[in-house]
């Protein structure tokens, strides 16, 4: 097989991988995430619904954006089926482990939000409280 | 000769990528803009509406400033990865203005 044609197999099976890729992560952690906003809003849906949509947007916009960004790959190297399937291994794998990272750092955001959000009430209420007692 | 060809066909495909994302941005920064911002619908609906100009100048200003990189494609091949590495650093940089912009509406108003 000709250089230029491993190369061109090379992107086209790398470009769908690589979206399938990010969009079923996508989904799942913003599915899951509308109710992670819910909890932190406490119940108002708008605001909750409109927060998880802009973080989809930029995950999106990121993992498409670095995924497109390493999309090169040195046709020097591709001589065979096999250097296409180490390439490509090499490439997809990276971005896996890139993407399990993005996606729990996002899990550590949507936690953090909720702890920030339960002190946040905490603290109301003992303002309230402390209101009540000095009455 | 092919570069203008290419030129367009680019900015023809970027085109529905940079109105999605910019509505669905401004959709949904309405009401996150009106959290913070309770008070004065007028506020928010500027301050969201300034956020999309400033979206749409600074994306179409950087399509149309990648096209000077486009100088000699010579074969499919450049041609591929020359637009998607376009595409890639332009989702990134958008990527991290979207994420600064949330950022700076957050800890202005949690100041305030």
């Amino acid at each position: 097989m000709k250089n230029t044609d491993l190369l061109l197999a090379a992107y086209f099976i790398y470009l769908p991988v690589v979206i399938l890729l990010t969009l079923y992560v996508s989904k799942t952690l913003f599915k899951n995430g509308k109710l992670f906003m819910l909890d932190i809003f406490r119940g108002k849906e708008t605001i909750a619904l409109a927060t998880n949509k802009l973080f989809e947007v930029g995950f999106y916009l990121l993992n498409l954006g670095f995924a497109l960004l390493i999309i090169e790959i040195n046709g020097r190297f591709l001589i065979n089926y096999t250097d296409l399937l180490e390439v490509l291994s090499r490439k997809v794998g990276g971005f896996s482990i890139y993407l399990g990272i993005m996606l729990f750092f996002n899990l550590f955001l949507f936690f953090r939000g909720r702890k920030m959000s339960k002190q946040n009430i905490v603290e109301k209420e003992n303002f309230a409280t402390e209101g009540i007692k000095t009455q | 000769m092919y570069n203008f060809y290419f030129d367009i066909l680019f900015l023809f495909s970027m085109s529905p990528i940079i109105y999605l994302v910019g509505q669905a941005c401004y959709k949904n920064g309405n009401d996150f803009i009106e959290y913070f911002t309770p008070e004065n619908q007028n506020i928010t609906k500027q301050i969201n509406k300034f956020l999309l100009i400033g979206y749409y100048l600074i994306v179409v200003g950087f399509t149309a400033f990648t096209l000077t990189f486009w100088n000699d494609i010579s074969s499919l091949i450049d041609l591929i990865i020359l637009y998607y590495k376009s595409l890639g650093m332009m989702t990134l940089g958008l990527a991290i203005l979207h994420y600064m912009n949330i950022l700076f509406i957050y800890l202005y108003y949690k100041k305030s």
